[in-house]
């Protein structure tokens, strides 16, 4: 090229990438294309509190069962908090599920998975044999592969199983879920 | 042998030519524009990369390796995709930089890719050893196995490994032609084998509608520049005009040239001075191209190569049978008169460098006097195709020098002179406008950058200069 073209192709490119730049710092997600950005990695380990530890999967309908909230019509109190013990084996038909399927609700729970960016563990509700809820019981992924759980909760469910694709940029992060995922399945 | 061909059958030469600075400018302009473009993909990536947030929030080696990791990758495979459509044969970059220049970037290209790749390989593992605590080694053989598309991927950097190595120049006089050529054939699968990682695993392609939408476009621009340029379009071409030898006339105690005919030769285009690719088609030569410049004016009877005797396989070539099927790539180069900007015309070959200026002194548009041409040969009665050119130049009214015989000094371009003048004294003697020509330069490397130097000190301005390189 000839000088002043250089040039001029110089600056431009530097004002391309400036702003590139200052574009991407108040970027809200930094990796992949999920959603919606989870607050901190850090999740809650079951327990007390309700939906509040999930990342809110927009399909689930069920909130969170086996703990404190649904009480009415379990014949066990779900002591479920603890991660491999299996809640209702009872029929539960639970008054309050918006689900007019009159099929058996379950909810299991996978084994803990190190996925290389944090641990996984998921805890699977299936009414009459369909995925209907994914409480992720442990979701720590650090360099914003948090982000991955809302999809992966929502494809998880849409298939029905762990048969979905992976997701780029979060694969270690898909691989553990879909592990945990699996062991919970097979639990049924 | 070499009698007079008062039978010597001539094309008409081009009945008008444009000169002017405007040309070489509206080149320039071009040659700007494909590297602005070049400029603008890497860019682009660059851009994309940073709007994603790239390099946010890098406050741990971790993620310092991360975006290095993605960073390089992202570089390393645009810069891939344009080393490959520099050896597409895109006729428009042959037309703006010649193939030899296209090569050689090419060729210049290959290094700095191999060390992105290589950075983006380290960066990754290294990366995600860290946030699985596991050593380089173990967190190697984690991503391949467990890691869709990895293995594939790993794979395609031996391959590409293996390409740069065996083209270092050390190298490649190591290894055997058949080696390299399949070496390179491999790289096609190398990269093949790194595409679907970058498209699964790819933090910067996946759900990004518009990355997806840049890769995707430039991997199916370049594979139907590949398929079409280099396959297609050169088969389609064989199979129409079915080309065969036609016949092999020996011009010289080293030469001879080789007749091809075959339906619509004169369809094949090209101008005087262009080269093409030529593949035998028997079964120990159809994978070895030989680049051979033709020494007549494209014509509708045959296309003609006038070959020396320089080792490898320019011997078998020179007793190739009649009859012989063979398969043509081009045609090539910009030593043609599509470069001229000048009235006066200097035509300079040495040795087996004469085909393609025997064609152009037959085919350039000029009045009598407008071209000077110099030959510069071992002997007389080694000098190939003489005959020809002399009667070139006598129905045309060009000048003719033929300079036979050793040189007297090892940076001379010309045979001794018995009256002792200097190299520059005789070519100014020779072609009094030099500086206001256009030179066609065809000769060996060493020789033809000694003649550079003579226009040089001449006043030739580097524009008007025009150079083919025989290389054998």
């Amino acid at each position: 090229m000839r000088t002043s073209t250089k040039t001029a192709v110089g600056v431009i490119t530097l004002g391309v990438l400036g702003l590139s730049y200052q574009l991407g710092q108040s970027a809200e997600v930094t990796s992949g294309q999920f959603a919606a950005p989870v607050a901190n990695s850090t999740s809650t380990p079951t327990t007390s509190e309700t939906p509040a530890a999930t990342p809110s999967s927009s399909a689930s309908v069920v909130p969170a069962p086996s703990t404190s909230s649904n009480s009415s019509a379990d014949p066990k109190p779900s002591a479920s908090s603890s991660s491999t013990t299996s809640t209702a084996p009872a029929p539960k038909p639970s008054a309050s599920q918006s689900q007019n399927t009159s099929g058996a609700s379950a909810t299991k729970s996978g084994s803990v998975i190190e996925s290389g960016f944090g641990t996984v563990q998921v805890q699977v509700t299936m009414v009459s044999g369909k995925i209907s809820d994914i409480t992720m019981l442990q979701a720590n992924a650090t360099h914003g592969r948090a982000a991955a759980f809302p999809y992966l909760i929502q494809s998880a469910i849409s298939s029905n199983g762990a048969g979905f694709a992976n997701l780029s940029g979060a694969t270690y992060t898909t691989n553990a879920f879909k592990q945990s995922l699996k062991d919970a399945l097979a639990k049924f | 042998m070499q009698d007079a061909r008062p039978s010597l059958q001539l094309t008409q030469p081009n009945a008008r030519v444009r000169l002017g600075i405007k040309k070489w400018l509206e080149i320039k302009r071009g040659q700007d524009f494909i590297e602005l473009l070049a400029w603008a993909s890497v860019v682009a990536v660059v851009a994309m990369f940073l709007i994603n947030g790239g390099l946010k929030e890098i406050n741990s080696l971790a993620a310092g390796l991360t975006a290095l990791d993605r960073l390089t990758a992202l570089i390393a495979t645009n810069l891939l995709l344009i080393d490959i459509l520099l050896v597409s044969r895109i006729p428009w970059l042959d037309h703006y930089y010649g193939h030899d220049r296209v090569t050689a970037a090419h060729k210049k290209l290959g290094k700095p890719i191999l060390y992105l790749v290589l950075a983006h390989f380290v960066a990754s593992v290294w990366q995600y050893s860290i946030a699985e605590n596991k050593n380089l080694v173990d967190e190697f053989f984690a991503m391949i196995t467990s890691v869709s598309d990895l293995l594939t991927g790993s794979i395609a950097l031996v391959f590409m490994i293996l390409v740069v190595v065996t083209s270092l120049n050390f190298a490649r006089k190591a290894v055997t032609y058949e080696a390299w050529y399949l070496i390179h054939i491999f790289a096609y699968g190398a990269v093949l084998l790194a595409i679907p990682h970058q498209f699964s695993v790819g933090t910067d392609i996946a759900g990004k509608p518009i990355s997806l939408t840049y890769w995707i476009s430039l991997y199916l621009f370049v594979l139907a520049n590949v398929v079409w340029y280099r396959i297609a379009k050169p088969v389609i071409r064989a199979m129409r005009s079915n080309l065969r030898v036609a016949k092999v006339v020996r011009e010289s105690s080293d030469t001879a040239s080789v007749y091809l005919s075959g339906k619509n030769v004169a369809k094949f285009g090209g101008s005087a001075g262009q080269f093409y690719m030529l593949r035998p088609l028997t079964p120990s030569q159809w994978y070895r191209p030989h680049p051979f410049s033709i020494s007549a004016a494209p014509n509708d009877k045959f296309v003609r190569f006038t070959i020396g005797a320089r080792g490898d396989d320019t011997a078998l070539l020179q007793n190739i049978k009649p009859g012989t099927p063979v398969l043509l790539e081009g045609p090539y180069g910009v030593f043609t008169e599509d470069r001229r900007t000048k009235e006066k015309v200097v035509l300079i070959a040495s040795g087996i460098g004469i085909p393609p200026i025997r064609a152009l002194a037959e085919s350039m548009a000029a009045r009598p006097g407008d071209v000077t041409i110099i030959y510069r040969v071992r002997n007389d009665q080694d000098a190939s195709l003489l005959a020809e050119i002399t009667e070139i130049a006598r129905r045309r009214g060009f000048a003719l020098h033929v300079l036979s015989g050793k040189r007297a000094i090892g940076t001379s371009w010309m045979n001794a002179d018995p009256l002792g003048r200097t190299d520059q004294d005789r070519l100014m003697q020779m072609a009094p406008a030099i500086k206001d020509s256009d030179v066609y330069v065809c000769g060996p490397v060493a020789w033809t950058r000694s003649v550079e130097r003579s226009l040089a000190v001449a006043g030739t301005p580097a524009h008007q200069i025009h150079t083919e390189e025989y290389a054998w």
